[in-house]
């Protein structure tokens, strides 16, 4: 079966007065249909401008898809003019996203069914009173009590929860094949969080609906998504499943980001990966992580390939090379 | 009160806000908070947002004065009550009692120089000769993992993680013997969490220093913590050992936290218990208990009358507010109460 998203090769640079800065660099992903990818990494990593990039929301002038292609639905995103009708029609039409801060994305001057009436009349012929219907509607499946008042609401009169909430009734108003929520629960407290990931999973298996889950949170990954990337700037360095990902991590990056994670029960000493993420203009030539790596060897001054290990695992690392292997 | 109290809160309270004559009015974020804390040990406070966490540190390091109760701290000259305390008390007490904050960029002058930051404390304070200053801020620089290059630098030239550690050897530059944390890694990279979070260990056993450790994040204090103290709107629902707490909950909300925690139990992730509702308003005249009306084991006397902390019959080291905690047992961290949720 063809995957709902494919992404082949993607690279997505910025012309920053500093210089051009490589985002994302040459990634590689798929999500099938009913499908949730968990996108993994630490700031910086280029997860976010990944989602702006399938959404063409990249900041004009600055901002460009630089090579690649993005395949939805066989359609590639990459070449649509971003202010097109066909463009249009697929963002916030068959992928609806969410953010992560409610409150910069909801309008404080309209009311919250407004909002979700303008969403739904853009991407349909609905009257505005059957629109304000299945607004109405929209919330209630969302969770939120007493919709028809808290329609005529504006968003300051909603807490975070229903905020990200209302979010995710105004993404849904146009029955998405694809949902991709930035960090969605990363400004809200752990009780509201795990009721948000609840939400999503529930949606999705309602609507047979594909999920791509951007977190920097391995846990939220390990819960909610079937298979996950990491990413780590701009470069993605392992695809693996989440049942996978906490029992045998591929690339020493996820294997680091595990180890430094406290959880409940942990007793051990942390063991943090050393130095921190270099900023975007010092990016290191090669394998992006050699610099924090423990296991860096003089040919990851040269970008590894990406090594398949099984039928579900991958990673860009010169660990999994035959010749390396044999050698060291 | 025993011999090693370094600092012993009582019937704290604050209310924001309140109009003289008018009862209730105003935002009681602090409700009648009371703990000992001892030489030596972090004492860690958890809740949501607005559970009145960061307002406790804050009081205690007198950001805010409080509208009631007593904060006894034995400083090096004796003790003294914070809460009282006037403005020359005050300054001399800050010596020993330091915050650290959780937003380093919003903490640090972008205007100054790291070494400037760090020597600053020195200066308020008169410690010292200029070349001892110089001296003692090169080797906090070093001790906190930074290179001495870093004294000529400007917080923006520095990453977050970098920046928390200018925080930390700020923080530390005059001695203090209580330390303030008020969420010190949230605003940290995971990979970078970590170094801090062990930092602040090393620090703690090589200086002897007392932490109060504000936090939402339970993996984080479970790592870190000697004791936990659980808020509630600004009330204290349960004050236990790290390790009773994860192994035996006393308090419903403790459980409801415990229960919305990500966590990986039998080599899988388990599947979150959702508490319904999000957290209360803190304003108005209150009864009961604060959590009542979340609460699955809520009766008619919790909506009428609040609970006092008292020693948990089953765990008497534990402290919990609950009408009904002596009856309950909710199981620990990674295992379900045994018994169907209701009230035996």
């Amino acid at each position: 079966m063809k995957p709902l998203l494919e992404i082949n090769n993607l690279s997505t640079h910025y012309h920053l007065e500093q210089g051009l800065l490589r985002a994302v660099e040459n990634v590689s992903f798929q999500i099938a249909k009913g499908e949730t990818l968990g996108v993994v990494g630490e700031s910086g990593c280029g997860k976010s401008v990944t989602a702006r990039s399938i959404m063409r929301l990249l900041p004009p002038r600055i901002g460009r898809i630089a090579e690649g292609e993005i395949l939805f639905n066989g359609v590639d995103v990459a070449r649509l003019d971003p202010r097109g009708t066909e463009m249009r029609d697929i963002r916030g039409g068959q992928i609806g996203m969410i953010f992560q801060e409610p409150m910069t994305s909801l309008n404080p001057v309209h009311t919250i069914g407004a909002q979700i009436v303008e969403a739904i009349r853009t991407h349909s012929d609905l009257s505005k009173a059957e629109a304000m219907e299945k607004a109405v509607m929209l919330l209630d499946r969302v969770g939120i009590n007493q919709p028809e008042q808290r329609a005529r609401q504006y968003p300051h009169a909603f807490s975070g929860g229903m905020r990200q909430r209302a979010m995710i009734a105004m993404a849904l108003s146009s029955d998405p094949a694809l949902l991709i929520a930035d960090e969605p629960t990363t400004a809200v407290d752990v009780t509201v969080e795990a009721q948000i990931l609840d939400l999503i999973a529930e949606l999705k298996a309602e609507r047979d609906m594909s999920v791509m889950l951007i977190t920097h949170d391995l846990n939220v990954v390990g819960e909610v998504a079937d298979r996950l990337i990491v990413m780590y700037l701009g470069r993605v360095m392992e695809t693996t499943t989440a049942a996978k990902v906490f029992d045998a991590p591929a690339h020493p990056y996820t294997k680091g980001l595990l180890e430094s994670l406290p959880a409940i029960g942990r007793r051990s000493r942390l063991k943090p990966i050393k130095g921190s993420v270099p900023g975007p203009h010092e990016r290191p030539p090669g394998c992006p992580f050699a610099p924090r790596c423990d296991k860096a060897m003089a040919i990851c001054q040269t970008q590894p390939p990406t090594f398949r290990i099984d039928d579900d695992t991958s990673a860009a690392c010169w660990l999994y090379d035959d010749e390396v292997r044999h050698d060291g | 009160m025993t011999d090693d109290t370094i600092l012993s809160v009582a019937d704290l309270s604050l209310r924001f806000g309140a109009k003289p004559k008018v009862k209730g009015s105003g935002l009681l974020a602090v409700n009648k908070v009371s703990f000992d804390l001892k030489q030596g040990e972090t004492l860690s406070i958890v809740g949501e947002s607005g559970s009145g966490k960061t307002t406790i540190g804050r009081c205690i390091a007198r950001l805010y004065a409080p509208s009631q109760g007593s904060m006894v701290f034995q400083a090096k000259d004796g003790p003294v009550d914070l809460a009282t305390l006037d403005k020359a008390g005050l300054r001399k007490v800050r010596r020993e009692i330091q915050m650290l904050f959780q937003d380093p960029n919003a903490s640090l002058n972008s205007r100054m120089r790291i070494g400037e930051i760090v020597a600053e404390p020195l200066e308020i304070h008169g410690i010292g000769t200029k070349a001892e200053r110089i001296e003692r801020v090169r080797s906090l620089l070093e001790r906190v993992g930074l290179s001495a290059d870093a004294v000529n630098r400007y917080p923006h030239q520095l990453s977050g993680g970098q920046r928390q550690r200018v925080g930390i050897a700020r923080a530390l530059t005059i001695s203090p013997r209580l330390l303030i944390c008020d969420e010190p890694v949230s605003a940290l990279d995971v990979s970078v969490q970590a170094q801090v979070l062990n930092l602040l260990g090393d620090l703690q056993k090589e200086m002897g220093l007392t932490y109060i450790f504000v936090s939402h994040d339970l993996g984080v204090v479970d790592y870190i913590s000697d004791r936990i103290m659980v808020l509630y709107l600004g009330t204290v629902m349960e004050l236990a050992t790290r390790d009773d707490l994860f192994a035996a909950p006393a308090h419903p909300y403790t459980r409801a936290l415990l229960d919305a925690m990500p966590a990986r139990v039998g080599g899988k992730h388990r599947k979150r218990k959702v508490l319904s509702g999000e957290i209360g308003g803190p304003s108005g005249l209150r009864k009961g208990c604060v959590f009542a009306g979340r609460c699955p084991f809520a009766t008619d006397i919790c909506r009428t009358h609040e609970p006092e902390l008292r020693p948990w019959r089953r765990r008497p080291e534990t402290r919990v507010a609950c009408h009904h905690a002596d009856d309950l047992d909710l199981g620990s961290y990674d295992q379900p109460p045994p018994e169907p949720e209701s009230l035996p």
